[in-house]
């Protein structure tokens, strides 16, 4: 487990070629909360990083909706 | 100041520096220092333990002795001023009285120069008078002027209707006199004239500095915001010293000085010692 | 609870009252009853928490920041006010008045005035921005014949210091704090330049304008020197001795001027008065002083103009271009009046001062000629000063602020050069255009941390350092260190050694070990740094004290016997021949508060002296005063009103109950450390009382319990160590995004506490759990210090700590239009995302919870492939995909990390600003670094099943076993000691005290384990796990705080056995950030040699390295290829072998240099 690169997967330089298609981000439905009032809302992929509520210029991603397992030890 | 009626009062009592019993003056002025600070303590009163200056017990009141203050007045003013003047370098053999011969002042750069004849009787080399080709006897001291401010006076006991009574009266400044060898430098300067004459004669002119070089473009200097191009502010004042005139003034002792004791009204402090101390600390 | 607990703090030798120590443990401080007997002796320390309440860890720093603020700013304005015009003489513009952070309008009435800064400082911590303030002035100028007055122009923007009077948070309750979201705990006293927290280390220095003495006794030298700063310039003046005869030497002189002369150039003509100034009528100095006559004498120098001739003749002329040409008789003046000693200011050809000041560092050096004895000490507190963020940032704008008046000059000049203008010049058009300078230089300097004026050719590297987040103690540790100027290369202790002359002041033990050992300091608890104070009401407060005037003072007299000279910040002023009632006079009005209680008076008898210093950098420490009859002034009834909070600290100082001493008059004083010694018959004439004795040390060493039963160097080691310790960094640790962020997952507070802990609210922010240790051997795995922990209380979450990360990406816009975006998800046939897409969001940015494994992205970013082509030949406009490269983020990491935060943002140039922090959850493993708080550092050996883990009766096994190898070399008494007061509190279910010279007593604490069953020695009885037999002999056992250390194996675990080569060598990389090779380094290499195993040799240095094969040819000896001499145009002699290509790189290199190095090759066998 030594080195990050060696074993398991590595990274490769270009991905390109691994897949099939693209899910494009147009309008996601990906929930961001404003660091200032807290409102949820959702960014379209050319809208500018602002609240759409109070115009705060601090905006974090909402938790995901993925069942996320931890290992508990 | 005009410079014909110009007086310029000499308190003998205080211009006395002798090497040996040095400054009479100054500790004159400065028990009167001394006393002021402590009446004003005394009449404030030391109600507030916590808060008060002690008086310290080693220093207890002998005796109190009332103060009258003196002053020129307004119009006089304009005509006169009052002057502490120390000898710093007077031995102590020279008689206390000093003849003055002259003494003249430039108020703009509040500089004095006195001229004391030179005893050319005892320690005194004729040979270099020969040498010199100049006959010293007469020696000028010379010293900046130092503005008081206010708040140092000259002080005078007297008994008078049989009351002990001591009299002040604001000196302007004080000054320190130091003799300057003027005939030295004299001489030097006329050697150095003469030798640069010769120099002249016998080669091309050359200018005895090396300069650095002085056209280092002009923009530079004005872009660095560091570098004053006037002259510095000590050479300023030797110009200004340079071109002022000297103005003759007159001497006054301190015998027909009558103003100083014409006063009659005790002096009385109405600030108190905590008004004063706020007042000098803020 | 035991009640008969003896108090702690003056027990020794059984000198023990019963009370007032139960209310102490209820409420720390404040709670206290307005019942409980009030005991001075016991209760004074509660004037710390006071003074720390109204000071604060970092005060120094704030007070240093808001004067200059608030004062020096005003200052600087008043001595650059005018802006003049070269070309146009009516043209002026003066600066009126400066503010920070507010307008002009603002500040009518007596309502707080609103704080103008662009941000809450932790959304600059998040966007990357500079938390400042707008910088307003006043002007007024002329436009065309009228004059104009213009309020709140804005020149910049200064970066604001946190929590300073300026900053958004001074002065607000923790509620509003926490809707900032800031910690309340957080001392502030840095700034936030860029995003990154800086702080402006303290820095220590000579002190400025004062005479140091030093004397070389071998080559029989004695120098005073001073170094005169002012405003312009800043310039060392010598006096030396060379040949028993005494010189000046100054810098700008090309050579040394005998002293005689320089005093005949500064007035005093008459060799006479030169005596008396220089030697007064002490024959000794007489004697050791004529020689220098008589080479003025042989000079012919006698009147001033001849020695102003003389140094005229032999100044440095480094004359500006545009300034007048002086002559040999001008530059003399100018020397004198300027240059030697340069903060003496002559005015009127009012050379005396001058003259004096020269006469006296003469005087100190014929003292030290006769008595060498009489010599300063360099690394003396007293001489130094601390320079302080508000001073550098004073230097640094009074620089930019003449730089942005020189350019505003030159713009204006250059408009009014135009011969015809159309409308009327207004000079404020032009003004604005450069505004920036000012703001980016300020954040520049910060950031970088260079300090380059050019006014005084100061070029300072490494002034800032980013604030460390290791741990709320590192970044308090940082706030108050104090970094020295030496050299740390040079090899000199006396700079290093601990000076006595620190106590109270620097901390005794929190230094770092190594090259920076004694150079690095940190101050002590109860410190304060003064700031500038106004010098004149001062110099006019001492005549009217009975000092005489300078001016009027006589040189016969000036050093007669009983006569002291009265010195303000190094110059004399004036004399005085009752030196103790004038001291004692200022020392009255200091204390009723007419004067600042900052000002410092002491007495030098050596010197007939008495020093005054008003100026800004002294250290100095408040202390108690005690008045004639050996009594403390401050009583229970004052300290009553302290508790009952209706007095703070202020009231005692101004009351004249306590007052602060700086270094130099700590020595004019006997202080008492304990109110006992004041009652003691021998010891009379004591001035002042130690508020508190802990108070020697620091905020980082008040965190050890009992240090003064430690070996002194356990508690520096673990001074370096405290800052490591992982735990709570702040309450708002949570919202933080650091580059790199450890928290410990349950940190507890200390069992055994210390005052210092509660002060500093260690107790708040933890970093350490308290473990149940023994002391025994155990395994075999636990030599060498290391400790064998408890799987189960590894389970339990007993060290378990969180690394997070930060990662930034930002999106950055190009001039042609085209700008980075983020793509989505790429998936498979089956419309999964490929495993290297599998955390991230349609979005393209990392689910925030997600785990990322070695290679994952989580940032899916691409930048458009021509982004360096230029706006012209730009055709269309939209980006398509096929023009985008992929630049996504990888997580690299050999343990999965969880997406925390993802946080989106605009930096202030409009980009967008993406931190992505990943968060990893880490238990204890073998190799994690372990300490407790006595330097005391170990690491985990192996971690044993708790059921093979030895017990005591009640079933309780050790958290941590540790070898008892431990403790014979180390001293570390305190560590027992803790265990012991540790194991008392556990069973009383009390917080213990492990305060320096005092805290919890240990036959008190004895008792209470005999109480509750236990042995007074701390030692039970324990059962082997293993055998479940009863062990040979009793263990130490109880609990002691340890904490986790920063160092842990898989930061640092690497190994390679093929990887990545460096691509000009073909060697393997280096340095485990780069999966880099082990090298087999020279000191390797010789041994192997010396074995004469060549084939490993071979085989270490080139076949695993960077073999290469070449093709040689066998007849010229040069490198060909393909079979092919390139050289012989054959392939005739050709042979291949195998080479280093570093070899192959030097041939190549040689052969560039026109040399051929041609190889002969014969058979080995």
């Amino acid at each position: 487990m030594s080195s990050p690169q060696r074993e398991g997967f590595t990274a490769p330089s270009s991905i390109s070629h691994a897949a099939q298609g693209y899910v494009a981000s147009k309008s996601l439905g990906v929930k961001y909360h404003c660091a200032q009032c807290g409102s949820s809302f959702s960014l379209n992929k050319t809208d500018a990083i602002r609240c759409k509520d109070c115009g705060h210029r601090v905006i974090y991603k909402a938790r995901t909706k993925r069942m996320v397992q931890f290992e508990a030890r | 100041m005009t410079k014909e009626e110009t007086k310029l009062f000499i308190d003998e009592d205080n211009d006395d520096m002798d090497v040996s019993m040095p400054q009479i003056s100054n500790i004159n002025i400065d028990s009167t220092h001394e006393s002021m600070y402590q009446e004003s303590l005394n009449e404030q009163g030391l109600d507030d333990s916590d808060t008060d200056l002690e008086l310290e017990e080693e220093d207890p009141i002998i005796e109190s002795i009332p103060l009258f203050i003196n002053s020129i007045g307004e119009e006089e003013r304009e005509s006169q001023s009052i002057h502490l003047l120390q000898y710093s370098s007077k031995p102590k053999s020279i008689p206390q009285t000093i003849n003055h011969v002259g003494a003249a002042v430039k108020p703009e750069s509040n500089f004095i120069k006195v001229k004391i004849p030179l005893d050319t009787n005892k320690f005194y080399d004729n040979s270099k008078t020969e040498e010199w080709g100049v006959a010293v006897n007469e020696h000028e001291h010379m010293g900046v002027l130092n503005k008081t401010n206010g708040g140092l006076y000259a002080a005078k006991y007297v008994i008078k209707d049989g009351e002990k009574q001591v009299h002040l009266i604001p000196i302007d400044s004080t000054a320190q006199l130091r003799p300057s060898f003027k005939y030295l430098d004299d001489i030097e300067n006329s050697k150095m004239l003469q030798r640069k004459e010769s120099f002249d004669q016998s080669a091309k002119p050359q200018s005895v500095h090396v300069l650095q070089s002085t056209a280092k473009n002009t923009k530079t200097s004005n872009n660095d915001p560091f570098v004053s191009t006037a002259l510095g502010e000590s050479l300023k004042h030797v110009r200004r010293f340079d071109q002022e005139e000297w103005s003759n003034v007159t001497w006054e002792d301190d015998e027909n000085l009558e103003k100083f004791t014409e006063s009659t009204t005790k002096l009385q402090t109405k600030t108190t010692m905590d008004d004063y101390i706020n007042q000098l600390t803020h | 609870m035991v009640n008969k607990r003896k108090a702690s703090q003056i027990t020794r030798e059984g000198m023990v009252t019963d009370e007032a120590f139960q209310p102490l443990l209820q409420e720390t401080y404040k709670g206290k009853k307005l019942t409980d007997q009030i005991n001075t002796a016991e209760d004074k320390w509660n004037l710390l928490p006071a003074f720390l309440k109204v000071k604060g860890l970092v005060k120094q720093h704030l007070d240093s920041f808001n004067y200059f603020v608030d004062t020096d700013l005003k200052k600087i304005i008043k001595a650059n006010e005018l802006v003049l015009s070269d070309v146009d003489p009516e043209f002026y513009l003066k600066y009126l008045d400066i503010r920070v952070g507010h307008k002009s309008s603002n500040v009518q009435s007596n309502k707080p005035v609103p704080k103008e800064v662009n941000l809450v400082p932790h959304h600059c911590r998040l966007r990357d921005l500079t938390y400042s303030a707008p910088i307003y002035v006043d002007v007024e100028y002329t436009r065309g014949r009228k004059i104009i007055v213009h309020r709140d122009l804005e020149i910049g923007r200064m970066p604001i210091m946190l929590r300073s009077n300026k900053c958004l948070l001074d002065g607000i309750d923790d509620k509003q704090m926490a809707s900032y979201d800031e910690c309340p705990l957080d001392p502030g006293g840095y700034f936030i330049v860029n995003g990154t927290e800086k702080v402006i280390l303290v820095q220590e220095q000579l002190s400025k304008n004062r005479i140091i003495v030093e004397a070389d006794e071998k080559k029989n030298i004695v120098q005073a020197s001073v170094t005169s700063s002012t405003h312009e310039r800043k310039s060392k003046t010598y006096v030396i001795t060379k040949n028993e005869k005494i010189y000046l030497k100054h810098n700008s002189i090309s050579e040394d001027i005998p002293i005689v002369i320089i005093l005949k150039a500064a007035g005093i003509i008459s060799d006479l008065e030169i005596l008396q100034l220089v030697c007064g009528d002490d024959s000794n100095y007489q004697d050791l002083f004529a020689i220098n006559f008589e080479e003025a004498a042989k000079l012919e120098i006698f009147t001033q103009q001849q020695a102003l001739h003389y140094v005229g003749k032999r100044v440095k002329t480094i004359r500006r271009a545009g300034a007048p040409k002086l002559s040999q008789l001008q530059e003399g003046i100018e020397a004198i009046a300027t240059t030697i000693i340069a903060h003496i200011t002559v005015a009127d050809l009012q050379f005396r001062e001058k003259a004096l000041y020269i006469a006296m560092m003469t005087r100190r050096v014929l003292m030290t000629m006769h008595n060498p004895k009489m010599v300063d000490d360099r690394d003396y507190v007293g001489n130094k000063r601390l320079e302080l963020a508000g001073q550098l940032m004073s230097l640094l704008f009074e620089d930019l602020f003449k730089k942005f008046n020189s350019d505003f000059k030159a713009n204006i000049d250059k408009i009014l050069k135009k011969p015809s203008r159309v409308s009327e010049f207004d000079a404020l058009l032009s003004i604005n255009i450069h505004s920036n300078n000012i703001t980016m230089g300020m954040n520049r300097a910060i950031s970088t941390g260079n300090w380059s004026l050019k006014r005084f050719k100061m070029e300072r590297a490494g002034v800032t350092h980013v604030l460390s987040r290791l741990s709320y103690i590192s970044a308090l540790g940082m706030m108050t260190r104090i970094s020295s100027q030496f050299e740390k290369s040079r090899k000199v202790s006396g700079p290093r050694a601990l000076q006595p002359s620190q106590f109270g002041m620097l901390c005794t033990s929190d230094t770092p070990e190594g090259e920076a050992c004694g150079l690095v300091k940190n101050l002590a608890l109860m410190t304060h740094i003064t700031t500038d104070d106004e010098e004149d009401p001062i110099r006019k407060l001492c005549f009217v004290l009975g000092c005489e005037d300078i001016l009027e003072v006589d040189s016969a007299t000036l050093h007669s016997k009983g006569n002291f000279g009265i010195y303000l910040n190094g110059t004399l002023i004036g004399t005085t021949r009752f030196p103790a009632k004038f001291v004692s006079d200022f020392r009255n009005l200091r204390r009723t508060g007419k004067v600042s209680a900052f000002i410092s008076i002491y007495t030098n008898t050596h010197q007939a002296a008495v020093h005054i210093a008003t100026d800004g950098g002294r250290i100095c420490r408040p202390l108690i005063i005690v008045d004639k009859d050996n009594k403390s002034k401050v009583k229970a009834k004052h300290l009553a009103k302290l508790m009952q909070g209706n007095w703070a600290f202020d009231d005692f100082l101004q009351h004249g109950l306590v007052e602060y001493l700086d270094v130099n008059e700590e020595n004019d004083s006997l202080i008492a450390i304990y109110e006992k010694d004041l009652i003691d018959p021998s010891k009379t004439n004591i001035t002042h009382l130690e508020i508190e004795p802990f108070t020697v040390l620091g905020a980082v060493a008040g965190l050890i319990p009992y240090p003064h039963h430690n070996q002194s160097p356990r508690n520096t080691y673990q001074c370096a160590m405290g800052k490591q310790a992982i735990g709570a960094i702040a309450y708002n640790q949570f919202r933080r995004i650091d580059t790199l962020l450890y928290l410990m997952v349950y940190p507890q507070q200390p069992m055994v506490k210390t005052k210092t802990i509660e002060l500093i609210d260690y107790d708040k922010l933890p970093a350490g759990q308290n473990a149940t240790v023994a002391v025994m051997s155990y395994s075999g795995y636990d030599i060498e210090d290391a400790l064998v922990l408890n799987k189960a209380s590894i389970d339990r979450g007993f060290g378990r700590c969180q690394v997070l990360r930060k990662n930034t990406v930002t999106l950055k816009r190009y001039p042609n239009h085209s700008k980075d975006v983020l793509s989505g998800i790429r998936v498979d046939d089956n419309d999964h995302p490929i495993p290297p897409h599998a955390s991230l969001g349609i979005d393209g940015l990392g689910e925030v919870g997600t785990k990322l494994v070695n290679g994952q992205v989580y940032v899916n970013k691409s930048v458009p492939v021509n982004a360096g082509e230029s706006v012209l030949n730009k055709t269309e406009p939209n980006q398509s995909t096929e023009s985008m490269r992929e630049t996504p983020a990888y997580y690299k990491g050999a343990e999965p990390a969880y997406v925390d935060q993802v946080m989106m943002s605009v930096s202030d140039n409009d980009q967008a600003l993406i931190k992505v922090l990943l968060r990893q959850t880490r238990r204890p493993e073998l190799g994690d670094k372990f300490s407790s708080r006595h330097g005391q550092k170990g690491v985990c050996g192996i971690i044993v099943q708790q059921e093979d883990l030895p017990f005591n009766d009640d079933g309780i096994s050790p958290d941590i076993i540790m070898n008892p190898h431990g403790f014979p070399s180390r001293m570390t008494v305190g560590k027992m000691i803790e265990l012991i007061s540790g194991k008392a509190g556990v069973l009383n279910g009390s917080l213990e005290y492990g305060t320096c010279f005092g805290g919890s007593d240990l036959e008190e604490m004895s008792e209470v384990l005999v109480k509750n069953g236990f042995n007074y020695s701390g030692k039970d009885m324990l059962y082997s796990g293993i055998t479940g037999e009863c062990l040979q002999a009793y263990i130490f056992f109880g609990p002691i705080y340890y904490q986790k250390l920063k160092h842990m194996v898989l930061d640092k675990m690497h190994a390679r056995a093929r990887g990545p080569r460096a691509v000009l060598t073909r060697q393997p990389t280096e340095g485990r950030s780069r999966d880099g090779g082990l090298r087999l380094g020279e000191m390797e290499r010789d041994c192997v040699i010396a074995y004469g195993a060549s084939q490993l040799l071979l085989e270490r240095l080139m076949i695993s390295s960077d073999a290469f094969e070449v093709d040689i040819c066998n007849k010229c000896g040069l490198m060909g290829y393909n079979t092919w001499c390139t050289t012989c145009n054959s392939s005739e002699n050709v042979i291949k072998m195998t080479i280093p290509y570093a070899a192959k790189l030097l041939f190549q290199e040689l052969i560039s240099m026109n040399i051929a190095p041609r190889l002969k090759l014969g058979d080995v066998f």
